[in-house]
Order: C-alpha cells, then sequence, then structure tokens
C-alpha cells in the first residue's frame, strides 16, 4: 500500500512540474525604452537672414563651417568654445545658398541662428530663427503662395548623397495638386530654394508639410508679406499635427490670425483657449473652429483675446496643425508650436536683435520654473535668475530686469519639461518671435543591443 | 562462344564416348574429415569415373586420412608437409601418377554430381583448344544456390562470380561459355596444358590460383569453358573459415596478396605501371577504410599484403618472366574475359546498400547483394521458397520502408527547388558549398564571419565534414536527409533500443514509430532545428549504450571499459549538436549509478572521453549555462510560456508553433500512468518514470528561467525540445515495459482498448505529419538574411531589426549568413561593443564619425528587413550612408561610400593542430569502441545438414569440429 503510494507520486511530481512550467513561463517580450545619449555631433544649415550667431551650450571639440553648394570653409563663423556673430549674408554671398555648420564635442549643444532685418523685397522684417539640422517632417500652418504672401522653403542637403523629399500643400479650398512637389531632389551638398508659387501660386494662405523621403536635408521656412501686413518671419515647422496645438508667444496688438491645416479625413472641429497672465479661459467668437478635411482655414483673433501675453491652445478632435500671425505696422510675427523643451534652450541675445522678451507658458495643470543664465561668449555664465510660471498661465520675462545683461551674449533657459516659450524680439518697429527648443545636447536613442 | 545447354545436346552421344579420354582425379585433402564421407561417397556414384585416383593428404590431424586410405587404398595416399599449398600438392599427386590426358582436380569440401565428369569431358573434347573445364558450383549446404559457373577478377583484384548472392539455380546460367578461370574444385585439366604452364602457380599456394592458372591459359592461346551440367557441391570451408586451422596453414591475409600478386604478375604492357600504382594506393585506403570501420584484422592482412608483394620486387618480377615465356596473346586479346570496369563501383554500392540493411537487420535477418568474395555468408539453410507476405515476414523492414516513403510525402515542398536551392529558414544556418568547407572551418583560425571571429567550433562541424565528405560537392545532402528523414532515423535508433526492452515484436515497432513521429510532431523539423533532430536520433542510442555500460543489455556482450567509452563517444554526439545531452546524459548516469555503485567509475570514464571528444568548445557553454539550450543552429526562440508549452512537454512538444496538436500525446500518458500499476514490471517502470521526470526537470527549468547569451542583453526563450524528447521516450518505454503484463490474460475489450490508446500517438501524428509536411518556415531555396546583391558582395552587413520604442538588435552578417555549426561563433567582444556603439550613434545624432566607425569594422552595407521610419530617416541622414535597393517595399539597404577592409582577428597558430588533436581523438575513440568484427572460425560453424543427389538428407552430427 505504501509503496502503491510512492508510486502515484510520480505521476503527481510530473504534474507539479508541468504546472510550474505553466505558471511560472517566462517571456522574452521585453521593452527597452529609448534613452538619452550625448549628441557628439550636430550639422545644421543657416539660410535666409543677412546675420549669423554661432555657439554651443558647452564648449566642443571641432567646429567649421562651408558654404553649400562648392564646400568652401569660411572661418571666423564658428568656434566650439565661444559664441560668435557674424555676417550671414557676407559668407554666403549671392544665389541659392546656405552656411553648413559642423560643431563636435560630447554634449556640446551647437546651435546656430538667423538674425537680422530683410531687404524690402522680403518684407522688410526682423527675423531670429533657428539653423535647422536634419529634418523629418516639417508642419507649416500659414504660409502662402500668392504675390504679397509667399512662403519660401530653403532646402539644404547636408550629405554626399542626394536628398528626396515630398512637399505638400493645402489650400482653404483643399489639397494643392502641386505638379513637382513629390520626388524633389536636392542634390548632394547643393542648396535649393524653393517658392511656394512654384508649386501653387496664388494662394494666401496655405498649410505645408515637408516629408524627408531620402537623403539628409534641412529645411528653412521664411513667410514674407509685402502688402498692407508688411513683414518677414523664419518660422519654425511643428513635428506632426497635434490633439493640442499650443501657440506660445501671443503679445501686442495688430491684426492677429489663426491659421489651422487640417490633413486628416475627416473634419476638424476645434476650440480655442487662451492660456493669458491669469490663467486659462475661452475667448468670445473662438467656440469652434470647424477645419474640413484636407484644408487649411484662416480665422481672425477676436479681440476677446485680449493684447497678452498670452498663448493659445487649440484643442482639436482630430490632429490638427496650426499657427498664430500677429500683424503689426512694420512687421510681423508667428508663432509656433515646437513643443515643450527639457534642457537648456539657448535664446541670442544683444547685438542687432537687442534684448528679448521671452514669453513662456505652462499649459499643464502644474506650474513651472525656468532657471535663466545670461552667458558671456565665452560661454561663462554671468548671470542667473529664476523664474515661475503658474499652471495653464503665461508670463512675460523682461530679461534686463532679471538679469544683468552686460557682456551677455546668450541666454541659456533651462527647464524640467512642461514649459513652452518664445523670444520676442522688437527692434526698430520691426518684431520677431523665436520658438525655444532645446539645444541638441542629448538625444533620444533606441535601444541598441547585439543580436542574441 | 556462348551456347545454351538443351536436352538435345544431353541425349546426344559425344564422340569421346567410344574413346574415351583418360582421366587423373587429384583428391587433396586437410583436416578434411568433417566433409569427407560425403565427398567419398559421391565419387562412387560417379556415372564417368576417373582413370586414376591419387589423394594428397596435407598433414591433416583428423579422421580424414583414415577414410580416405579406406576409400582409395594406402598406397593411392601421397603425405604432404604441413603448409603445402594446393598447387604443391597436386604437383605431388601428378608426379606420383601414370600420365593421363586431363587431369581432374577435387577438393575434400565438394560433392560431386554423378554425371560430372562425363560433363565436363563433353565440354574438354569439343574443340582442341579447350584447356581447362569447370563445372557449375552450388552452394554446400544449402544444395540450390549458385557459387560458381566460372571466375574473373575485377581490376581491383576482387575475385568476381558475376552471381547475386543467395542466387538460386534454376538454370539461367547453363550456357557453356569462355571464362577467365574455373574454381580447382572440380577443375579439369589438359594434361599437356598443365605440363606446358607448369601447373598451378607455387607462389599462390591457396587463393587465386584458379585465377591465375585461367589467365595463364587465356594468354597462352587456349581456352577455358564452363560445362554447367557437370554440378558439384562446395563448402568452401577455408575461404568461410570453418575449416580448423593448424600449424602451416596459409595465413588468411594471404588471399589479399594472393590477389595482388596474380594482377600485378599477369598484367602486361603499359596497364602493369596504372596498376601497380592503383593496387597500392586502393589497397591503402582499403586499409583505412577497413580501420574506420572496425575490422582490425582485415586491415592489417591488407598491409601485409601490401609489404609482402610490394617489398619483393624480385619475385614478382621472377613471376612475370616466367608468365612472359608462355603467353602467346596480349592482354587485350583476353579483355573479354575480365569483368567490366564499373564493377567495383557496383560492389561500393553494394557495400553502403548492406548497410542500410544491416540498419533494419533486427526484424531481418537475410541480406542482398551481389556475390563477390568479399561476402562472408552464413551457413544457413534458408528455404527459398515463396512464405507469407513480406509485411508478416520482416514488419520492420516494411515500417521504415512506409516510414521513409511518408517522409518524402511529407518533406514534398522540400525535395526540388532550382539549382542552387537549399534547406534554408528558421534555425538551420547556410548549407555550405562543399564538404571543404565545414573543414575549412573546423581547421581554420579565422572565421568568416560577420566582424571575424576566432571562437571554437562545435564538434558538430567535424561530425558534419566526416559525414559529407563522400558526398563532396553536395553536403546539403547530409542536411537533408538528417531533417527529411528525421522520423525513420529517430524510429531506426528506437527500434534498436525496443530490441533491448521487449520481445513483443509489433509493440516495438509501435514504439519505435512512435517515437520517431515525436521528433517531426515536435516542429524541430519544420523549424529547422538540426541539433535537436540529431539529438532525438542519438538519444535512444545513449540508453542502449547506458544499458551496454550497466551490463543489462540481453543483446550485447560483457560490459567493459569499452562499453564505458562508447557511451561517452554517443554522448559527446548528441551533445556536440545539442550540448544539453550532456546534463541528461549526466542524469541518467546518476541514475543508474545509484542502481549500481560499482558502475560510477566507469561512468566516470565515459563522462571523461565525451568531455574529451566535445574539446575546449564545451568549456565556453559550461561557464554560461544559458548556452545549453543552444543548440546547433541559429538561436531561434522556443516555445511561448504557457499551457500549451507546459503540457507539451510531457508528450514530446516544446511549444513550438509548428509542433502537432498535444491531445495526440494523450495516449502516451495514460499508458504510461497504467504502466505503474503492473507489478511484474515497476521496478523498470519507476526507473523509465525517475528519467522522465529528469528530464521534465530539465525542460521545466529551460522554460521558467531566462534564457539569455552572453555578451548580449537579449533574453531568449530557451528551446527545451531535446529534454521533452527525452521525456516521451522514457514515458513510452515506460508504457512499452509496463503495459503488456496487464493486458495479458484480460479479454480482448482491454486488449482492444490499449491497442486503441496506444496507435493514437502513432496514427494521429503520422497523419498530422504527412498533412501539414515539415516546411514553413523550411523551406527551399537560398537564405535571405541579406538581400542577394548584398550576398554577391561577400563583406559584412549590419543587419538591423526592431524598433525605437522597443528597442534595436544589430548583428552583422558576411555573405548569406553563417554556416550550419557556426551559428554560435561570435565576433569578439569589443567589436562587438564597437558596432552597438557605432549604430547607436548612427540612429541618434547620425554623423560622418559614425558611418566612419562602421566602416573601420570592416562593414559595408546597412539592411533593415523591417525597418521602423524613424531609424530608416536616421539612417538615411547619415552622410556617407547611401541609400540602396531593396527586395521588399518594408526593408531598407544603405552601403557604406567608402568601405575599409580591417585586418580580421585570428587564433593562435596551434589551433589549427589543436583541431587536427581531436579529430585523432575521434578517431581513435570510434575505432576503438565500434562493434569489431573478427574473421569466422570453426568454432563458429553449425553442424552440416547436407541433401546431395537433390533428395538424399545425411546428418552428421557426429562429425568431429
Amino acid at each position: 500500500m505504501r509503496r502503491s503510494g510512492l508510486v502515484a507520486l510520480l505521476p503527481a511530481l510530473a504534474a507539479l512540474l508541468v504546472l510550474l512550467a505553466a505558471l511560472v513561463g517566462t517571456s522574452d517580450e521585453q521593452a527597452a525604452a529609448p534613452r538619452a545619449v550625448p549628441v557628439q555631433e550636430t550639422r545644421y544649415a543657416c539660410a535666409g537672414g543677412p546675420g549669423l550667431v554661432t555657439g554651443q551650450v558647452a564648449a566642443g571639440r571641432s567646429a567649421s563651417a562651408e558654404v553649400s553648394p562648392g564646400g568652401d570653409e569660411v572661418a571666423d563663423v564658428v568656434d566650439p568654445g565661444r559664441w560668435v556673430r557674424s555676417d550671414l549674408a557676407r559668407a554666403l554671398g549671392r544665389g541659392d545658398r546656405s552656411l553648413l555648420v559642423t560643431q563636435r564635442g560630447e554634449g556640446s549643444g551647437g546651435v546656430g541662428f538667423v538674425t537680422g532685418v530683410l531687404g524690402a523685397a522680403r518684407g522688410d522684417g526682423l527675423v531670429v530663427g533657428r539653423c535647422p539640422g536634419v529634418v523629418d517632417d516639417a508642419w507649416y500652418a500659414g504660409l502662402g503662395s500668392a504675390q504679397r504672401h509667399l512662403g519660401v522653403l530653403v532646402l539644404t542637403n547636408l550629405s554626399e548623397t542626394p536628398a528626396v523629399l515630398d512637399v505638400t500643400l493645402w489650400s482653404p479650398e483643399g489639397q494643392v495638386d502641386a505638379v513637382g512637389g513629390e520626388g524633389l531632389v536636392v542634390e548632394a551638398g547643393s542648396t535649393r530654394t524653393l517658392q511656394l508659387s512654384d508649386l501653387a501660386a496664388g494662394e494666401d494662405v496655405l498649410g505645408v508639410h515637408v516629408a524627408r523621403r531620402r537623403g539628409a536635408v534641412a529645411v528653412a521656412a521664411l513667410d514674407t508679406s509685402t502688402g498692407t501686413a508688411q513683414g518677414s518671419e523664419l518660422v519654425s515647422p511643428m513635428a506632426s499635427p497635434e490633439r493640442r496645438v499650443v501657440l506660445a508667444g501671443l503679445v501686442g496688438r495688430g491684426t492677429r490670425t489663426l491659421t489651422v491645416l487640417n490633413p486628416g479625413e475627416t473634419t476638424a472641429r476645434a476650440r480655442v483657449e487662451v492660456l493669458g497672465p491669469d490663467g486659462p479661459f475661452a475667448p468670445e467668437g473662438l467656440d469652434e473652429v470647424r477645419v474640413r478635411p484636407g484644408s487649411v482655414t484662416r480665422v481672425d483673433l477676436p479681440a476677446s483675446v485680449g493684447t497678452g501675453p498670452a498663448a493659445l491652445r487649440v484643442v482639436s478632435d482630430v490632429p490638427v496643425v496650426a499657427s498664430a500671425t500677429v500683424a503689426s505696422d512694420g512687421d510681423l510675427s508667428v508663432l509656433e508650436d515646437v513643443g515643450a523643451w527639457t534642457g537648456g534652450a539657448l535664446v541670442p541675445v544683444g547685438g542687432a536683435v537687442g534684448e528679448p522678451d521671452l514669453l513662456l507658458t505652462a499649459p499643464g495643470d502644474a506650474g513651472r520654473t525656468v532657471v535663466l543664465e545670461g552667458r558671456g561668449p565665452d560661454l561663462a555664465r554671468r548671470d542667473r535668475a529664476e523664474v515661475s510660471v503658474p499652471a495653464g498661465s503665461t508670463v512675460r520675462v523682461d530679461l534686463s530686469r532679471v538679469l544683468d545683461l552686460d557682456g551677455v551674449s546668450s541666454v541659456l533657459v533651462r527647464s524640467e519639461g512642461g514649459v513652452v516659450g518664445t523670444a520676442h524680439y522688437t527692434a526698430d518697429g520691426r518684431q520677431a518671435s523665436l520658438a525655444l527648443q532645446a539645444a541638441p545636447v542629448d538625444v533620444l536613442t533606441p535601444r541598441v543591443r547585439p543580436a542574441p | 562462344m556462348d551456347e545454351r545447354v538443351t536436352d538435345e545436346d544431353a541425349a546426344a552421344l559425344p564422340a569421346w564416348r567410344t574413346a574415351p579420354p583418360t582421366v587423373g582425379a587429384v583428391l587433396v585433402t586437410h583436416d578434411g574429415g568433417r566433409w569427407l564421407p560425403q565427398v567419398l561417397a559421391s565419387f562412387s556414384a560417379l556415372e564417368h569415373a576417373p582413370s586414376s585416383w591419387r589423394v594428397v593428404d596435407v598433414s591433416s590431424t583428423d579422421d580424414g586420412p583414415d577414410l580416405v586410405r579406406e576409400a582409395f587404398g594406402p598406397d593411392r595416399v601421397t603425405y604432404a608437409p604441413a603448409g603445402t599449398g594446393f598447387g604443391a600438392a597436386v604437383r605431388l599427386a601428378v608426379e606420383a601418377m601414370p600420365r593421363t590426358d586431363w587431369l581432374w582436380l577435387l577438393h575434400d569440401d565438394a560433392i560431386v554430381e554423378p554425371g560430372a565428369l562425363a560433363a565436363l569431358l563433353d565440354e574438354a573434347t569439343a574443340a582442341d583448344d579447350v584447356a581447362v573445364v569447370g563445372p557449375k558450383i552450388r552452394e554446400w549446404p544449402s544444395l540450390r544456390r549458385l557459387l560458381e559457373v566460372g571466375l574473373t577478377v575485377t581490376s581491383t583484384g576482387v575475385r568476381e562470380t558475376g552471381l547475386e548472392t543467395g542466387e538460386p539455380d534454376a538454370g539461367q546460367h547453363d550456357w557453356a561459355k569462355d571464362v577467365l578461370a574455373v574454381d580447382t574444385a572440380g577443375m579439369l585439366v589438359r594434361r599437356d596444358v598443365w605440363d606446358e604452364l607448369d601447373g598451378l602457380s607455387p607462389d599462390l599456394p591457396l587463393y587465386f590460383d584458379d585465377i591465375d592458372l585461367g589467365w595463364r591459359v587465356a594468354r597462352a592461346g587456349y581456352r577455358t569453358r564452363i560445362a554447367p551440367r557437370a554440378v558439384i557441391f562446395h563448402a568452401e570451408a577455408s575461404r568461410r573459415g570453418v575449416r580448423r586451422r593448424a600449424a602451416g596453414d596459409v595465413e588468411p591475409g594471404e588471399q589479399r596478396r594472393a590477389a595482388l600478386h596474380t594482377m600485378l604478375a599477369n598484367t602486361s604492357g603499359p596497364r602493369f605501371w596504372w596498376q601497380y600504382v592503383r593496387l597500392l594506393v586502393g589497397s591503402l585506403l582499403r586499409a583505412l577504410g577497413l580501420v574506420l570501420s572496425a575490422h582490425p584484422e582485415a586491415a592489417g592482412d591488407q598491409l601485409q599484403a601490401v609489404a609482402s608483394v610490394y617489398g619483393r620486387p624480385g619475385r614478382l618480377r621472377a613471376a612475370r618472366r616466367r608468365r612472359a615465356a608462355t603467353a602467346r596473346r596480349d592482354d587485350r586479346a583476353v579483355r573479354h574475359l575480365f569483368a567490366p570496369f564499373w564493377l567495383p563501383y557496383r560492389h561500393g554500392f553494394d557495400t553502403a546498400r548492406d548497410v542500410v540493411a544491416a540498419l533494419v537487420r533486427p526484424e531481418a535477418v537475410e541480406t542482398t547483394g551481389r556475390r563477390s568474395t568479399l561476402d562472408d555468408g552464413g551457413e544457413d539453410d534458408v528455404p527459398l521458397e515463396d512464405g507469407p507476405p513480406l509485411w508478416v515476414r520482416r514488419p520492420w523492414l516494411v515500417t521504415v520502408g512506409a516510414l521513409v516513403a511518408l517522409s518524402l510525402v511529407a518533406g514534398r515542398s522540400l525535395l526540388a527547388g532550382a539549382g542552387d536551392s537549399i534547406l534554408t529558414g528558421g534555425a538551420l544556418g547556410v548549407t555550405p558549398g562543399s564538404a571543404g568547407d565545414w573543414w575549412r572551418l573546423w581547421f581554420e583560425r579565422s572565421h568568416e564571419i560577420g566582424l571575424g571571429g576566432t571562437g571554437l567550433v562545435s564538434p558538430a562541424v567535424l561530425l558534419l565534414a566526416v559525414a559529407s565528405t563522400p558526398v563532396w560537392p553536395s553536403p546539403g545532402l547530409v542536411v537533408a536527409v538528417l531533417l527529411l528523414l528525421a522520423v525513420p532515423l529517430a524510429a531506426l535508433t528506437a527500434h534498436r533500443l525496443g530490441r533491448r526492452l521487449t520481445d513483443h515484436r509489433r509493440l516495438r515497432i509501435v514504439w519505435a514509430v512512435g517515437y520517431g513521429l515525436t521528433v517531426a510532431a515536435s516542429g524541430a523539423v519544420a523549424q529547422g532545428r538540426l541539433g535537436t533532430v540529431v539529438a532525438l536520433v542519438v538519444l535512444p542510442v545513449v540508453v542502449v549504450t547506458t544499458l551496454q555500460v550497466a551490463g543489462v543489455d540481453p543483446l550485447s556482450q560483457r560490459a567493459s571499459w569499452r562499453t564505458a567509452v562508447r557511451w561517452g563517444v554517443w554522448v559527446a554526439v548528441g551533445a556536440a549538436f545539442a550540448p544539453v545531452v550532456l546534463p541528461l546524459a549526466l542524469l541518467g548516469a546518476l541514475v543508474v549509478a545509484a542502481l549500481d555503485p560499482r558502475l560510477v567509475r566507469r561512468l566516470l570514464l565515459g563522462l571523461g572521453v565525451a568531455l574529451l571528444l566535445l574539446g575546449p568548445w564545451i568549456v565556453g557553454r559550461v561557464l554560461h549555462p544559458g548556452l545549453w539550450w543552444w543548440e546547433s543552429g541559429s538561436l531561434l526562440a522556443g516555445g511561448e510560456p504557457g499551457w500549451r508549452t507546459a503540457l507539451g512537454l510531457v508528450v514530446g512538444r516544446a511549444g513550438a508553433p509548428e509542433q502537432a496538436p498535444v491531445w495526440l500525446g494523450v495516449g502516451l500518458v495514460v499508458l504510461a500512468v497504467a504502466a505503474l500499476a503492473s507489478r511484474a514490471t515497476r521496478a523498470a517502470v519507476v526507473v523509465c518514470w525517475t528519467l522522465a521526470l529528469l528530464g521534465l526537470g530539465v525542460a521545466v527549468l529551460g522554460v521558467v528561467l531566462p534564457g539569455g547569451v552572453p555578451g548580449t542583453s537579449v533574453d531568449v526563450r530557451a528551446w527545451v525540445g531535446v529534454p521533452a524528447g527525452a521525456v516521451a521516450l522514457a514515458l513510452g518505454t515506460a508504457a512499452l515495459v509496463g503495459v503488456p503484463p496487464l493486458v495479458e490474460g484480460r479479454g480482448r475489450a482491454w486488449v482492444g482498448a490499449t491497442v486503441l490508446v496506444a496507435l493514437l500517438l502513432p496514427v494521429g501524428t503520422a497523419a498530422w505529419w504527412v498533412v501539414r509536411g515539415v516546411d514553413d518556415p523550411l523551406e527551399r531555396g537560398r537564405p535571405d538574411t541579406v538581400p542577394a546583391f548584398l550576398t554577391d558582395r561577400g563583406a559584412d552587413t549590419v543587419v538591423v531589426t526592431g524598433t525605437t520604442a522597443r528597442g534595436l538588435e544589430v548583428e552583422v552578417v558576411r555573405g548569406e549568413g553563417p554556416l550550419i555549426g557556426a551559428e554560435g561563433l561570435r565576433p569578439p567582444e569589443s567589436s562587438r561593443r564597437a558596432l552597438v556603439d557605432a549604430v547607436e550613434r548612427l540612429v541618434s545624432a547620425p554623423g560622418a564619425q559614425a558611418v566612419s566607425s562602421l566602416s573601420d569594422l570592416g562593414v559595408d552595407a546597412v539592411y533593415a528587413p523591417d525597418v521602423d521610419t524613424a531609424v530608416a530617416r536616421a539612417l538615411d541622414a547619415a552622410p556617407g550612408l547611401e541609400p540602396s535597393g531593396s527586395e521588399s517595399p518594408t526593408s531598407r539597404v544603405w552601403t557604406l561610400a567608402e568601405p575599409t577592409q580591417p585586418a580580421r582577428p585570428e587564433a593562435p597558430a596551434w589551433r589549427p593542430f589543436l583541431a587536427a588533436g581531436q579529430v585523432l581523438l575521434w578517431l581513435v575513440a570510434v575505432v576503438l569502441t565500434a562493434p569489431v568484427r573478427r574473421r569466422p572460425s570453426a568454432d563458429d560453424a553449425p553442424p552440416l545438414d547436407v541433401a546431395p543427389g537433390g533428395g538424399r538428407r545425411v546428418r552428421t552430427d557426429g562429425v568431429r569440429s
């Protein structure tokens, strides 16, 4: 009897082992989230303005600049250890040209800005725009292809192989059949300036999507207006359509419009909120902005929006692209959504562009604090200040009040996320806005591991 | 010259009858007392008797001399000293007897038919140039099988009869015809020609003297004829080794020496030198083959023969001079009497067929094949009449045939493809272009893998190289046979084990087939898991050798150190393909040692041998237990966790998507549990269950522990197909041993139900197997690891898989990918780190430096088979990476604008010597442990049971042996 019991143990043990295997089995499904790694090399293209400012968050190892096309090296426009102002127009000369800047260094965060006042043919406006690096997707709302409102794309190939782009346009009537917009080739090491009127003439308002299909190409967009509202602006793109778009930097009076692009296939119903100094509110007349599928719509911002400082929050039921334009007497500025940044965003200060105001918005439910550092040409910190941004509010920071800007060439605005912002420049009645983006100190990269 | 012998011919009275020629009969005896009573009796029944008789007894120590003295009288007997050859004995007789027209040579182990001499004379007197006539020789004691109707020799020096082994005599060769030679048993030779040629050569005391004489006769311008109406029955006592040996007898190795001597002494003209070299090389190769096939004595004979013939050129020269003196025709004139050139190759084929036949021998005792003197036919008097159908007589042979046929049906989509197509897909690596690639992989210091590597390869490479050497340009054949015929191969080895376990023939066939099908049912074949397949085929052999080590194998010799070494060899073979075989065998050995502690030393010896054969490669596996699961082949994840995988473990499944339904194995589990109820076999069943639990434990360990490969952060679910197969084998064995006693004596309902349950696994699985097939992911084609145009570049390609969100995996592939056996090789850790670093930089912030790092590693291209958009864009943006064509919409390829060729790492210079040493170890181990075939001895001879004359049966149980 006892022996039989022992024998019966054998199948029981087997069953136990099977149970163990069924319940404790492992899986090799492992998510490996991307991680931040220091950027070793930044490469960007500068074009579209007369002046150039280059610099970095921390000193790099090396830096060089060359003209595209041609590859002629340009001296004294970039220094891995300093903040440098130079004459971009003189360096480039005439024609479709860009300046390619390569900066190397571990996490040094090299950036460049195009600055200055453009000629009368290009709106006679003040521009301050960051030199773009390789772009995957660039979405714009509010450019034009009319005689007096013209958007220009400066496409610079950063590599030694041809780049291929697709440019898609939307008008208020729907998608524009842009001949030549698909499969646009930018030859290796060259720069191509593309006026949107070449693709679709006569549209006062356009939505634009530039998609890189092959190669490495930088895209800079210049919005010029030579009509009643004169001015020019280097426009930063949105990376992708979003359901929530926050356009920071609304300030001042003038003709203010909101342009919304709906590239989707269903009508977008968007409501607009104003994130003012005292918190968010819904302005009258913007309860619902309807945008037909595959079209772009421009609406005037009512007076109820106020004169700022404020940010516009567009909340849509489908992903959209939006921008806001403020056209005053002498110039226009364009507000874009480049997202909240984490880390340090560099703002050029002094010289032709003067000292900007920062318009910082915390669109979320929590208040945020940003740290401002005034830095000299040698990248050394000269002054420091902290600014609190209440939740759902916008604050205007007069840099000259919070920092001693004597000998300061740039301001590093540090944020731990949750804040969007714009540097608003004014000079001689002209204005420009620069969306704050983190300097490329580190980058999220997929986890790479050797295959087993 | 061939003439059909008809009844009319037989009825006509030949001219010689009116004036019969004189015939002197010479009988040579040597310890032939065993056969002489029947032989002498047959002489007395001759219709036409010789004119005179002479007997030469060569130093017999049995009752032979008494018998011949009694039969012929003492004055007709000549006594020759020990060591006197047949030719010399005949010479003594000829000198002592009156001159006659013809000499008739007789053996003491050959019975003559009453009409034999008359029929010989009929043929001998038919033409003036007929000098030698021989009878049709049938086998004694079967009496019905043909042994010879004339002789010739192949160009490799093999005596050839032109008959099939066991070919019965139905008159199919009854043509009188010219032949090169006839056997000396019953040979009728013209006396004047005998004198002219000086009789049988004294250089050939026993073997090949007949061929040599016939050759000389032909070159002298005479003819040798076969007289099929003259019949004798020959026991071939010397050739079969059944004649008791005595001091002074010709050594067995003399046969090969005689062959070489005959060939070289008689071949004339320029052909002599060709034969001289060919026979030397051929003999050495043959000796090597005999060593490898465990025929040490035969190998020794070969070498001794070579030394004797080639080491004494003077004797050969003298022999050639003597033959040249009597030759009137050159070799070309007698060429038609020799065997066709292709016959040696036909013999090679027959040998291979015999090997296959030997595998199914357990249920099929008879062998077939072309008869030559290399055959060692038995003396069993096997009835030749039609019996029951083949499937009744040889069920196992029929079963194996059916399994092979079903395997071909199941592998229908993998049998044919484009010219250069190979089996590929799943875990299967790339089949090399020739066996040489595997040999190169085994010996080389720097491996042709992505980024280069110097790691040690598994001994599986050596085994594959050896196996594919006979089919040098088509090593894919070996892979195809192993994978497509996995089921019959596993069934064959299981059946060998089954013979040790039960006497129930049909039960063990069902059991063996069930196990064989387990291999296919596990999905291992469809997944191209060569390691699992080989391991599961080998597993039953490991069990058999374990039984031998334990001394409980009823079919084997006594356990010895040799059996322990054999166990180690088979464990090494299995572990070379699937390392997990080693711990499994170890656990099995522990069980055996627990049952009989005296076996510990023997098992330790076996384990040591296994480790020695596996060499330093196994050290890497020991140090990284995660690698135990990585078998020969690419690292392919095992089954998904859950009930499907867990339940499958007890019936030989490991959770592969391609496995058979688990419920098909329910019968196996039911029977295995039921087997525990049998008191009579409980001990054996409990041992089986213990082994099954240990196997299950190993399998469960693989399932629950995270698997992984050192140097990577990637966990791969372990594939536990081999331990699961071991569980199925053990449970099946428990059922095989334990269930029959349970149902014996019970009603038909019990038996019927048991049979139904038992057949569920083999029949159900076979149906599933044939319907599903064994393809997918295994397929026939070219590997598609990288696009073909990159393969043609022959350079290193980085293959990037995964997504940004979940992470990317990178590996570097050279050409089409690693060869079978090289999948486990890894590049140096520093290269892998550099690769990961470069790709990380490339996909994060593409720059010239990252591309340059790739180039420095020797990478030529980047391939993303199912690319993530973000990754593709990042790579697009990298300067120095040029987008290239891809083969599918979702894949992308970039090539480096400026690839470089960095120096590859190289292993130390002693690495090839280490590899050679391991080859030597394997060779020694295999030769030492293979079953040794020895020459049959007189002690093995069964008693005679003869029926000469077609009706008289004479029992000779009393004959002294």
